[in-house]
Formats: structure tokens, sequence, C-alpha cells
């Protein structure tokens, strides 16, 4: 199976060994690959989004090093060549894009003969060829005017222009994976919709794999094929891009999505996640999540959870757009169901958003975790209206709907399979609740 | 559930608490000096800010929507045009006379870090305009911080800390604190979440509808984010290079743009549900004109696939459909 990625990335760790201690700022993390596809990692700033990216270019800085895992590119490892042997590899199999152009690019130069440059250093061709390819490099990312924007200096030209030239710069070499690190969170959205379009038909024409960073939810839906969702340095969910919309599963996740406000409802409150993101310094005992989670037990603050097989939990699924029907009883899962809604209102907990949250919020989670039963329509989101409309719209598309909850251990495979290539990662979520489902990671 | 009702209820008054007639704010921008250059940043706008409603402007970068927010409140002064606060003419009136506005009008900025001072700390930060307008009483300045913390969410124990070892989110509850430390009428918002986590986010806005409820606030919201927007806002302005295009109820302006830049913004939003997305989605194409030299007649023609002859010839006046009003030659059906 992993044969067939294009690029494999597995338990990755890189820490930073700063004055304060070590900063586990990439905790063993697994990313797989397909060719041709484009894979999202999606979270908060900070959670190790673009260490990871740094880490697979082999360009992370002092006081930053991969201490764990490996890094295969087509079936090589890569984790530990030498600086030489890198720079070969990057550039021609992978390549990478950031956030603000500006910063990779030389700004006395004209862009033109910078992606000359880029061409001359890795293929043997002449000037007036490599000029040649440039200017249908230009063409190929939407340049409007290539001839005359090939003199351009950088800062003649415009954020999206400027996105556009390191695209087309970073597929001189046609490699096999991109690397784009929040390429749109720059841009305006007209403009942010261009390059995403832009980016889905060079995967599609060329045959490249994208790596996508982003905090954006709605970019992970608008173009990526898989996603994986971190927190504080890891992976917690992981999944085909229409099954984590469908089923979201990690108590993060769902957090995340009922966040962001809707532009098809009117909410009078948006649901929150209370505090803040922990400092990697001192990282709870157990999940990293507990300090946050509104489903958090005893044992998560103090037993790190692994990754699981995400099975449909026989109780109403607050983040998705669908309410499954409770049919039965699920072991050992009861006892966080209630605390939900709760956390849907007003509850403040003021200050306590720097600390590390210590024994006070685990008591006030243990305190609420009390109830234990309720019925399945009790936890259902507002703005009911838009989610009976999307339901409609989602059997007509011949998914499943939300009656056949009845099985207890229902694969994600339906999903990835739909879309006919590789399957690089089943749905996997780190989280307790999640146990009975099986561990994917060792 | 109430401050929907509410705020119905304020704005079905429709009281102006700030009217723009005109405005037209323009900056220097350098070229010769037989040839000087300018940046019209903001065109002939005409606006009404109704008491107790959040009125959301929204358009992208550079389109004027800070500057806008700015003149309204007469931190820039405008090149041309009208202010009206609470029906009285603000523009060139004289300091001393402004000066008790002034404390009635507070801004709250996008970056939280730039815009607080590194060497205060949140009691000195919060009770500096406590002090500027007069509250000389220590213990009675202390009283009020703290009052004003808690109001925003910020822990007691933190009274003495310094920017930097706050968050991005409390920096910004920092910063509010800051703006209603004087009880204002009209608070200009600009886009106070745009550089925090969308769960952090979440918290600073139902802050921001909090206070407003409490308050009975006003608010200017500028924003790039529509969906934040769709959440805030009762009524909602867009505008593209300096002109409005169109203003109109929430609700219905989402439901039905009339302007064709609206309708390509909201089309352009990436949606977190992968159900809609869709390849034939119609994109906006080409690159936002230079405000140094607009396009001539409607500034979005040289984009608009809906432009005709005079649209290149003659700025759109405003037509009313409704509540709504459309700058536009051909307004959608
Ligand atoms: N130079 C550094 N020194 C110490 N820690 C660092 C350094 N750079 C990054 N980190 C740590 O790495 C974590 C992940 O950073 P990053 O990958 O840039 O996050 P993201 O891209 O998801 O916003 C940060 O939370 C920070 O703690
Ligand atoms: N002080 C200034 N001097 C010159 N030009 C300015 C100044 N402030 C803003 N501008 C220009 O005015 C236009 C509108 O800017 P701004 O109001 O900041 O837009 P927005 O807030 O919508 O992004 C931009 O082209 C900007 O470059
Ligand atoms: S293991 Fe699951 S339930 Fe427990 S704290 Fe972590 S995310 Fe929440
Ligand atoms: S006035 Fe003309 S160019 Fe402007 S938006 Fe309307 S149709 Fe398009
Ligand atoms: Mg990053
Ligand atoms: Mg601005």
């Amino acid at each position: 199976m992993s044969e067939a990625m294009v690029l494999d990335i597995k338990n990755l760790q890189s820490h930073f060994f700063t004055a304060k201690g070590e900063v586990p700022a990439v905790d063993g993390v697994s990313i797989q690959v397909p060719p041709g596809k484009i894979i999202g990692i999606v979270g908060e700033s900070g959670c190790g989004k673009s260490m990871t990216a740094m880490s697979v270019m082999g360009l992370l800085r002092y006081p930053g090093r991969v201490v764990g895992g490996s890094i295969t590119l087509e079936g090589r490892d890569i984790t530990h060549l030498s600086p030489r042997e890198l720079s070969q590899v990057r550039g021609n199999e992978i390549s990478m894009i950031f956030q603000e152009p500006m910063t990779s690019l030389n700004p006395v130069y004209p862009v033109g003969k910078q992606v000359r440059e880029a061409i001359l250093l890795h293929q043997k061709v002449s000037k007036a060829e490599a000029k040649a390819r440039v200017l249908d490099i230009f063409r190929s990312v939407g340049i409007p005017e290539p001839e005359k924007r090939y003199y351009s200096y950088p800062h003649q030209l415009s954020g999206g222009l400027r996105q556009r030239v390191m695209i087309g710069m970073a597929m001189v070499c046609r490699p096999k994976v991109m690397i784009a690190d929040e390429p749109t969170t720059a841009l305006d959205v007209t403009i942010e919709a261009q390059i995403l379009r832009l980016m889905k038909k060079l995967c599609e024409e060329q045959g490249t794999s994208i790596i996508l960073i982003t905090h954006n939810m709605g970019v992970v839906a608008e173009v990526c094929d898989y996603v994986y969702v971190m927190y504080a340095g890891k992976v917690m969910e992981q999944a085909e891009t229409f099954a984590l919309f469908e089923r979201p599963s990690h108590p993060y996740t769902q957090g995340l999505l009922k966040s962001i406000p809707k532009l098809d409802e009117k909410a009078e409150r948006l649901y929150t996640i209370e505090g803040v993101v922990p400092n990697l310094l001192h990282l709870p005992k157990g999940c990293s999540f507990c300090t946050r989670c509104d489903q958090a037990q005893e044992r998560c603050f103090v037993e790190k959870p692994g990754l699981y097989e995400a099975v449909r939990l026989n109780e109403p699924e607050v983040g998705g757009r669908e309410s499954v029907e409770l049919n039965e009883p699920a072991a050992g899962v009861r006892e966080s169901v209630g605390l939900n809604e709760m956390a849907t209102g007003s509850r403040k907990r003021a200050g306590l958003d720097e600390s590390a949250a210590g024994s006070q919020e685990s008591a006030d989670m243990q305190g609420m975790a009390g109830g234990g039963s309720r019925k399945p329509g009790e936890c259902g989101h507002a703005g009911d209206g838009e989610d009976s409309q999307g339901r409609a719209g989602q059997e007509k598309e011949g998914q499943e709907p939300g009656s056949q909850g009845r099985e207890v251990r229902e694969k994600a495979e339906t999903h990835t399979r739909r879309d006919s290539g590789q399957e690089p990662a089943s749905h996997g979520v780190r989280c307790f609740r999640y146990e009975s489902g099986g561990q994917l990671d060792e | 559930m109430n401050s929907g009702e509410r705020n119905m209820d304020r704005t079905e008054k429709n009281v102006a608490l700030l009217e723009a007639r005109h405005l037209v704010k323009e900056f220097p921008a350098g070229g010769t000096r037989r040839n000087p250059q300018v940046v019209y940043a903001v065109t002939d706008v005409n606006l009404e800010i109704l008491e107790g409603e959040t009125l959301a402007l929204v358009g992208e970068s550079g389109c004027g929507k800070s500057t806008l927010g700015r003149v309204l409140i007469r931190l820039l002064e405008p090149t041309a045009g009208e202010i009206l606060y609470r029906g009285r003419s603000i523009v060139g009136m004289k300091e001393t006379e402004f000066a008790g506005l002034r404390r009635e009008m507070q801004i709250i900025f996008q970056d939280p870090y730039a815009s607080l001072n590194p060497r205060m700390n949140v009691k000195e930060i919060i009770g500096e305009p406590l002090l500027t307008y007069g509250m000389k009483d220590k213990k009675e300045r202390e009283t009020r911080v703290r009052e004003l913390m808690q109001e925003v969410g910020i822990a007691q124990e933190f009274y003495n800390r310094y920017p930097h070892q706050f968050s991005g989110g409390q920096r910004q509850r920092i910063g509010i604190a800051r703006a209603i430390a004087l009880n204002p009428r009209l608070i200009i918002c600009d886009e106070p979440v745009s550089a925090l986590d969308v769960s952090i986010q979440s918290q600073v806005l139902n802050l921001l509808k909090d206070l407003q409820e409490r308050y009975g606030l006003t608010y200017l919201f500028i924003s790039h984010d529509l969906s934040v927007v769709k959440f805030i806002a009762d009524r909602v302005c867009v505008m593209f290079l300096g002109m409005i295009c169109e203003i109109g109820e929430t609700g219905a302006l989402y439901a039905k743009p009339l302007h064709p830049y609206t309708r390509f913004l909201l089309n352009a939003i990436p949606k977190a549900d992968p159900r809609l997305r869709s390849q034939e989605k119609e994109l906006l194409s080409g690159e936002i004109p230079s405000p140094v030299d607009p396009p001539s007649g409607c500034r979005f023609h040289t984009r608009c696939p809906y432009a005709k002859d005079i649209c290149r010839q003659k700025a759109p006046g405003c037509r009313k459909v409704g509540e709504r009003q459309v700058f536009c030659h051909f307004p959608l059906g």
C-alpha cells in the first residue's frame, strides 16, 4: 500500500531545543500522500503545520531538529540526506510555496529572470529555451501578458500575481509533490478562489500531488481530497474530505466546524472552544486536547489516546450535519454525552485561557459530566432549517442518510473508495471515545 | 434571540447616529509637482449608521474600509463631504467642542499587539482613557479597570501584566476593554477578529455581541470575511475601490445580492462543505484596479461581465429597491 504513496511521512518528530526546554512542535505525525491528490493539513496557528512541512523539505533551522520518524519520497528514504543531496531533491521532486511570496522572491530581479534561473539550475537548456519555458509557465499559471510580466519586479505585481509566479517557479521541474503553506491566506477572496482553482488544475493536469496547509476549513472543503486535522503537534483526525465533513468525529474537529459562522444561517451565538492551545512546553499529561474538550473523561487527563478507527458511535453526533439515531447503547462512551450543550452556552472560563488548565479545570469537567442519557433530538445545534436542507441534498446524492447509525462499526472505506484513487488513510481519530474502533497507529 | 429583537426594535426606529454625505478622502501618492498623483481611497460615500445597529463594511483589501472608518470618527480629516453625528456636523468642528463627542466614538483594531503600547501594563492601558477624561482618583480608577476586565473576560490576576504576556485573543479583549472604558455609543471595529484563530474568533465575536446588547452600542464592523459579517451584522455595506456597491439588510443581501460584485464576492467564499464544491462556480477574473488610477464610470467595469458602454462613461447613482440601495446601472433581477 505505502509503495503507491508518493510521499510517506511516518511518525515524524521534530523538536525545538530552546533555553526553556524541548518543544515537541511535531509530535509523531504520519501523513500519506498518494499521486495526483491534494492533501490538506488544517489546524490553528502553532499546531505544527509549517514545521511538519519544513521538516519534509529539510529546511528546519536551529534550534529545531528532526528527532524521529521517517520521510519517504517515491520509495526513497530522505530523512537523513546530506544538505547537498537534499537540495537536489528540493525543486526537482518536491517544492514549496509560502504565504507571502515576497519573502521568497528577490526584490531586485525581474520575476521572469528569477524563474529562468530556477530552470537553468535544474535543466540543461539554453537561456533562450529557458525563457520560452518561463513564458509557457506564466501562461499555464494564468499570468496575463507574460512577455510584459517577465520584466516586472516583484513589488510591481499584485499579491495574487506574485503567488502565481511562485506556483510557476515551484512547478518548473514538474515536481512529484508541491507543499503550499497557507498560499492564499494573504489574498482577497476573489483572488484566493482563482489560485485554488489553479492549484487544482495543476494537480489534475500534471499529476502533481499537493500538500495544502491552511487554517481555513472552507479551503479544505473546496479543494482537498484528504484532510489531516492537527492540534498541538499531533494529527487529531484524518479522513477523506467528504467523510470528515459528513462525520467530523474528534471533539476538536467538531468544535472547529461549529465555531465557524455559517453563511446560510443566522445564529445568535457562536459555539466556542473555550480556552487556548496549550503551551507545548507544558502539555497536559493525557490527551493534548483535554484542557478544552467538552467530552473529556477522567482518563483523558492521565493517558494519551492513540489513533483509532472512526467508528460510528451510538450517540448523537454533535458536529456533523446529520444527527444519527440512537439505537444501541455503546459501551464505555456514555459518560461524556450531555456535555456538548453546556459548552454551547455562555459558560465562561474567563482567565483560565492562558493557564495550562490543571486540576481546577478537570474538576470542572467532571462536575459537568454527570448527566447520563438523553434523547437524540436534544443536541441538535442551531440552524435546523439549514440542517434539514443539507440532509435532503445529501440523500439525493446517494450518500447514506442518518438512519444507518445502527451499524456500530461502519468503516470509512465507502467514502474513500468512491474517489477511485489510492486510500492513504482510513478515517482515524485520536480520541478515547473511539477506542472500540481499534488502534491504527502503534 | 433577545438581541435580535432588540436590534430590530432599535433599527426600526431608524434613528441615524452617524451620517455621511458625499464623503471623499484622497491621499497624495507622490508623482511630480506638475502631475501629482492621488489615491482615491473613498469617493462620494453616502451612508447612515443607525442607532444600536451593527453595520458591516465589507470589501477586498485596499477598497477603503479602514480609511472610511477613520474618517467617520475624524481620526482622519475628510477631503470633502459632511459627517453628521447625532444630527450635528462634526467636520470642521472646533477641537474643544469635538472633545466632548470624541469619547463617544471609539475604535478597535485588527492587530491588538500593534495597537497596545508594549510598555504599558493592563492597568495602564485600560486606565489611560479614564485618566485622560478626568478620573484622577487611583482607587476609583482601579475599581473601574477591574470592572472592565471582568466585563471582557480577563482574569483579575492579570491586572499588572504586559501585552506580550497575553495571547492574541486576550489582547483583543484588552483592546475592547479600553474601547468601552468611557461608555461610548459608537465603536468602529476594524477587522477585530481577522488575525485570530477560529476558536478564538468565535469567543471574541460573542463578546462583542454581548457588550452591544448590554450597553446598546452601535458598531461599524469592518471585515473582509463575509461569514463573520453574516453572524454579526444587521446591515451590510459592500465597497469596491472606494465606492459603495450595495447597502442592505444582511439576510436579504446574502440571499439575493443585487450588485454583480456582491454576488461574485459571495460566490468566491470557500464554503466549509465539500458538497457545495462546484467546478463551474463563476469566478471573477482579473485583478483589483489601482485606486491611483481608478477605472472611469463604474469602477467595477473592468471586471464586470455585465458592463456596457454606459458603465464605462457614467458612475452609477443610487437605486432604491425596497430598503436596499444599489449602485449599478443594471442591477441583478
Ligand atoms: N524557532 C522556534 N523556537 C521554538 N519553538 C518553535 C520555533 N519555531 C516554531 N516553534 C514551535 O513550533 C510550533 C509549531 O509551529 P508551526 O509549525 O509554525 O505552527 P503552524 O504552522 O501550525 O502555525 C509552535 O507552536 C512553536 O511552539
Ligand atoms: N495614509 C495613506 N497615504 C496614502 N495612501 C493611503 C493611506 N492610507 C490608505 N491609503 C490607500 O488608500 C486605499 C484604501 O486603503 P484602506 O482604507 O486601508 O483599505 P482597506 O481597509 O479596505 O484595506 C489603499 O489604496 C491604500 O493604499
Ligand atoms: S481523548 Fe477524546 S474525549 Fe478525551 S479529552 Fe481527548 S478528545 Fe476529549
Ligand atoms: S454599473 Fe455596469 S459595470 Fe458596474 S456593476 Fe453594474 S453592470 Fe457592472
Ligand atoms: Mg504556519
Ligand atoms: Mg483595512
